[in-house]
């Protein structure tokens, strides 16, 4: 097989990649965080989604599509990350541990990365997208490949684990 | 905390400000971007030129399987053995063997469940990355499954592939599963081959064609034949319409069993969708025609499209091929059936069982056209029925009572489908007279 380099055209916005990441890279990571509760894995796997998405998308015009995109791999790449590995029932075990050690003075803020942190990741990522991203839940459905209906029900019991987790640290 | 959905999405920004900016300036990030990017000729970037022609494969298998795709050609059919069915990793019931005793000793328990063992196909034939692999659907029915797989990382433009698996030796739970078929809705129809003095030669049609993208035939005997400086490469640039049309040199080798491996290969390797064409042996070192296929391309390139569609519950695609205005549900002619599947898609169920079994012989109806109806059942004698008929029967949810229910009222009364000469799906039936 031969390859033959032919031509290379950047067919992205003016500005260029450099721009495309600047104006994405604080989102893709606060939203990264979010979902691994992690800030060193959320910086790892925004740019590794960044660098997927540019790769498979060869027109960049439309920043909404990019953004979209680039969501969408966060939250595959954070979901894969968490199934490859298992950390989470590592985590869990660890953090079952500290919590026995909490401040009963912990700020609420606190005690919603505990809480957010004992979900199921997919039930996490279905309520950072509601809350956070504020998206429908067709378009939560959309981003997470599931049904509408499967959104519900994770967005339902991921709030009942979060309340449960919540009065019980207060 | 009363007001969760109130306080959450404010909670939910200060706990993200924890993290608001990069602690790079991002320059490696657009770096490795930027190649990878070149890498997946993005903009026109690379284009394979070349063709590996003349590769010796060593194959020995150059007719369609028993059930699978068929082919067209010249030359005198010679009866090989009886067939195998699985096309991966085991392709004779001598590896299949093998495998269940390595399973049996702790090794590699992943073979137990099906969807793991599609994803082995994944990651080890098509070069996915484990992460990657996303059961979209997975549909069990005793010794059959379904696994739909797609790639994380590809989009929703690139179309899923469907994996069909058997427990073709033991059937507990302790059999192991092999994949009898793959098969993807981005190729346009059959791929068909034809053997012509010891070159096969391949044709299919993509419904899409993405840029920088290859396909790629290999040919392999089993899964651990090392074909990675065989097969050929086709750019697909040169294509009209998604058109590809090549041919491959072969020489026997001592497997008797192989399968052609049609995959739509990106710019990185990675493989974007597959199609698997089972072939069966070459005797005496002669190029056998293809045997008498059990029905025509068109009309198994519709019950592959059936089978994904039906496992996949993508009510779209099951409209695509039938024409509502004739088709029949349950004796009802011309009537849309979708609302009626929506409603309760388990009245599909039986279909992927039907659609495992042989067709009946080819029905000629006067004022419609030739018929290939599932399963063969409807043309059996049921007053002489064979162990594998009962077996079938009772795949079919019949019991004992059942069966001699149908004995008294004569005819075969369970669920059956018919697909036309053209390849249109023309009814379902899920049972009566």
């Amino acid at each position: 097989m031969v390859l033959t380099e032919t031509t290379s055209t950047d067919r992205t916005t003016p500005g260029g990649l450099e721009e495309l990441y600047r104006a994405h890279a604080p989102d893709a990571l606060r939203l990264a965080y979010l979902l691994t509760g992690d800030r060193g894995l959320a910086e790892d796997l925004a740019q590794d989604a960044f660098v997927k998405v540019v790769g498979r998308f060869h027109d960049l015009r439309n920043r909404d599509a990019f953004w979209w995109y680039l969501r969408r791999t966060i939250v595959n790449l954070s979901r894969s990350h968490f199934r490859r590995r298992r950390i989470e029932r590592t985590w869990l075990a660890r953090q079952h541990v500290d919590e026995t050690h909490t401040d009963p003075d912990v700020e609420e803020r606190d005690r919603l990365r505990l809480a957010l942190r004992s979900l199921r990741p997919e039930q996490r990522a279905a309520i950072v997208l509601r809350y956070f991203e504020d998206l429908s839940e067709a378009d939560t459905a959309q981003a997470l490949g599931v049904a509408v209906g499967t959104v519900k029900s994770m967005v339902s019991r991921g709030m009942e684990r979060l309340r449960k987790e919540l009065e019980d640290d207060a | 905390m009363p007001d969760l959905e109130t306080r959450l999405p404010e909670l939910l920004r200060e706990l993200s400000a924890e993290a608001s900016a990069p602690t790079t300036d991002g320059r490696r990030t657009v770096a490795r971007a930027k190649r990878r990017r070149l890498a997946n000729a993005g903009g026109g970037v690379l284009v394979v030129l070349a063709v590996l022609a003349g590769s010796v494969l060593g194959v020995r298998a150059l007719t369609p399987g028993d059930r699978h795709r068929s082919a067209s050609g010249t030359g005198t059919v010679t009866p090989g053995p009886a067939m195998f069915r699985g096309i991966w990793p085991e392709t004779t019931a001598t590896d299949l063997a093998t495998a269940q005793a390595q399973v049996d000793d702790g090794h590699t328990p992943l073979r137990l469940d099906p969807e793991q063992t599609a994803a082995m196909l994944a990651t080890s034939l098509f070069g996915w990355q484990p992460g990657d692999v996303q059961p979209a659907r997975t549909t069990v029915m005793d010794g059959y499954a379904l696994v739909v797989l797609s790639n994380r990382v590809f989009g929703d433009d690139v179309p899923p592939i469907t994996v069909e698996l058997e427990r073709l030796g033991r059937t507990g739970p302790d059999g192991i599963w092999t994949v009898v078929d793959v098969s993807s809705s981005l190729f346009d129809g059959p791929v068909t081959i034809r053997d012509t003095d010891g070159t096969i030669a391949v044709t299919g049609t993509l419904r899409d064609v993405f840029d920088g993208s290859t396909v790629h035939l290999d040919v392999l005997a089993g899964a651990t034949e090392d074909t990675s400086s065989a097969g050929t490469v086709i750019d697909l640039g040169e294509l009209r319409a998604g058109r590809f049309d090549a041919s491959l040199s072969t020489d026997p080798i001592d497997d008797a069993r192989a399968v052609l491996w049609v995959r739509v290969v990106d710019a990185t390797g990675s493989t974007l969708d597959a199609t698997a064409v089972p072939l069966r042996e070459l005797v005496d070192g002669v190029f056998p025609a293809a045997s008498p296929a059990p029905v025509p391309p068109t009309v198994e390139a519709t019950r592959d499209a059936i089978v994904r569609a039906v496992g996949g519950v993508d009510f779209d695609a099951m409209r695509s091929l039938m024409d509502p205005n004739t088709f029949a549900y349950n004796f009802d002619d011309g009537s849309d059936p979708i609302p009626a599947w929506k409603q309760d898609p388990s009245v599909l169920d039986p279909i992927l069982t039907l659609l495992q079994m042989q067709p009946a012989a080819p029905k000629r109806i006067e004022g419609y056209g030739t018929f290939y109806v599932w399963p063969y059942l409807v043309d059996s004698d049921l007053s002489n029925l064979s162990p594998p008929e009962i077996d079938d029967l009772h795949r079919l949810g019949f019991d004992d009572a059942a069966i001699d229910d149908m004995r008294r009222f004569g005819s075969y009364s369970g669920p059956r489908l018919a697909i036309d000469a053209d390849g249109l799906w023309r009814n379902y039936t899920t049972g009566g007279d």
